[in-house]
């Protein structure tokens, strides 16, 4: 704690980054009442789902965030030599603060969410909820871990992962339908991060009649995360194998 | 000290912004990246506020084509107003290189102002890639002969006040000695308090009083709605009142914490 202004400005940043993203929805909501027939509290709650799920990742992973540095600089060499796997090391390695942000920030909108809406729980629905939090984590980190494979051949994956991560963050807090056509089709079955959010929400919502496809499917959303996140996890392991330590 | 003195042309001072300019080369795929981001953005602020807008051509008297014309304008100062200096001065204190800048025939402060001046001119070529991207994601329209001068009056002033802010925001690294956070937080909030996400227009009462009391609106907000042609004629005399206002102001503050940061100088390590 040497340096305690840093340490809270960084929560802060981490909060404030991601809230005033809601700050500019609950705005716009404010003013107009709705947004493609959701309401503002209905939209706190996918938005607060999609930020509590961004932030579960990040709290195991956060120090993905450096693999360019550490794969650059060599210092991958030293998880290597360590007997517990790299990929383990790399999630309970150091810890960036601004994470807390995220995290504080996400369960605290999805709380309000949560209170705000009238919604018909079941027994099901509570544990859909539940798993969706950790399938989002799982979606959300697919397309991190993904793209971070390919550091091992070409040093640097940074500027895809900051895209893929900002297309959550701008896509993941809404409903779909207010996009057009192509930008619907990209967030659906491209990069499928409208199962993050606002698929699962629809179906908390009784707003199923949203979808484009069955309701089977929406329920299936946490395994699809899953799904993805192992795949994810085997590219990176293959990918690792290219690792060529720093010259010298 | 007036304005023109702090831009007093030492012939050193050319040459440092030649060099600057040049470094800029360096940043071109991460700028292009950040161009990616910044239309990605560009493209859902312009869906929502649609979606909010329903069909309907006003809201609160603002027509849908102004405002996506705003937001346009308003992301590509985000893109180009300058913010190198305070990282430049983050750098040369945590790294003590600050010690030689002092050194040097040409003052601190003028070498960061170099240095800003520089990137911003080698920054301008992607103009050329940047204008018809964000015309195709947002909307473009060139506003009036009468309101492109003052646009471009109140465009000088905002990039002088933002120019002031972040030099004042990167000495503040002479007692924190670590402006990270401090710059982050004053970077994401002064984006959202520029009004680049919701016009001030929009902005519930209580919110927009604070906003405009606030430097941050005449960075980006009062230009933009000179652009936008919402602010016009006479309109505009009190707009860029208050950027002249802001100008003087940070100038003062400017100067005076630069005269005590060279008390407080501390090289890491030395």
């Amino acid at each position: 704690m040497q340096y305690r202004l840093n340490f809270l400005m960084d929560v802060g940043f981490g909060l404030l980054f991601q809230s005033l993203g809601f700050v500019f929805v609950w705005i716009v909501v404010g003013q107009f009442d709705a947004i493609g027939g959701w309401s503002l509290g209905e939209i706190t709650l996918l938005y607060g789902l999609r930020l509590a799920a961004h932030g579960i990742w990040l709290l195991l992973f956060s120090q993905l965030y450096s693999i360019d540095r550490q794969v650059q600089q060599g210092e991958y060499d030293r998880m290597l030599l360590r007997p517990i796997p790299a990929l383990l090391q790399l999630m309970f390695g150091r810890f960036r603060v601004t994470v807390l942000g995220d995290l504080l920030g996400g369960s605290v909108l999805l709380g309000i969410g949560l209170v705000a809406v009238d919604i018909d729980w079941s027994v099901p629905k509570v544990l859909f909820l539940l798993a969706t939090l950790f399938g989002g984590a799982a979606l959300d980190g697919t397309f991190q871990l993904g793209p971070a494979a390919l550091t091992f051949r070409y040093l640097d994956s940074m500027p895809l992962r900051v895209i893929f991560d900002s297309m959550f963050m701008y896509f993941g807090g809404y409903p779909v339908t207010i996009f057009d056509r192509p930008a619907r089709f990209l967030i659906t079955y491209l990069v499928p991060l409208a199962f993050m959010a606002w698929v699962p929400a629809t179906i908390l919502l009784d707003k199923t009649s949203d979808l484009p496809f069955p309701v089977w499917i929406a329920w299936c959303s946490p395994a699809i995360g899953a799904g993805l996140l192992a795949i994810a996890v085997r590219i990176f392991l293959k990918e690792s194998r290219h690792y060529q330590s720093a010259g010298s | 000290m007036t304005l023109a003195s702090l831009f007093h042309v030492n012939p050193a001072a050319p040459e440092v912004i030649r060099i600057a300019a040049r470094q800029f080369q360096v940043y071109r795929v991460r700028m292009l990246f950040w161009l990616i981001t910044m239309m990605i953005q560009l493209y859902l602020l312009r869906v929502v506020w649609m979606a909010v807008y329903d069909g309907r051509d006003s809201v609160n008297g603002v027509p849908a084509s102004t405002l996506l014309i705003y937001l346009t304008i308003s992301s590509l100062h985000l893109f180009f107003l300058p913010n190198r200096i305070v990282f430049e001065i983050e750098d040369r204190i945590s790294t003590g290189k600050v010690a030689n800048d002092l050194i040097r025939p040409l003052g601190f402060m003028q070498q960061m102002i170099a240095i800003q001046i520089g990137s911003i001119v080698g920054s301008l070529p992607l103009l050329v890639v940047v204008i018809p991207v964000a015309a195709v994601v947002g909307q473009m329209h060139l506003p009036s002969p009468g309101n492109l001068v003052l646009y471009l009056i109140s465009l000088f002033l905002a990039f002088t006040i933002s120019l002031l802010l972040w030099m004042v925001v990167g000495m503040s690294g002479f007692w924190l000695l670590n402006i990270g956070g401090l710059r982050s937080v004053i970077s994401i909030a002064g984006d959202f308090l520029a009004g680049a996400l919701v016009p001030l227009w929009f902005m519930p009462d209580a919110l927009r009083v604070v906003v405009q009391l606030l430097p941050f609106q005449a960075m980006g907000f009062l230009p933009a709605s000179i652009f936008a042609g919402q602010t016009s004629g006479m309109d505009t005399v009190q707009p860029l009142m208050v950027q002249a206002i802001w100008v003087v102001l940070l100038l003062g503050i400017a100067k005076l914490v630069w005269k005590k940061a060279q008390r407080k100088l501390v090289i890491q390590g030395g």
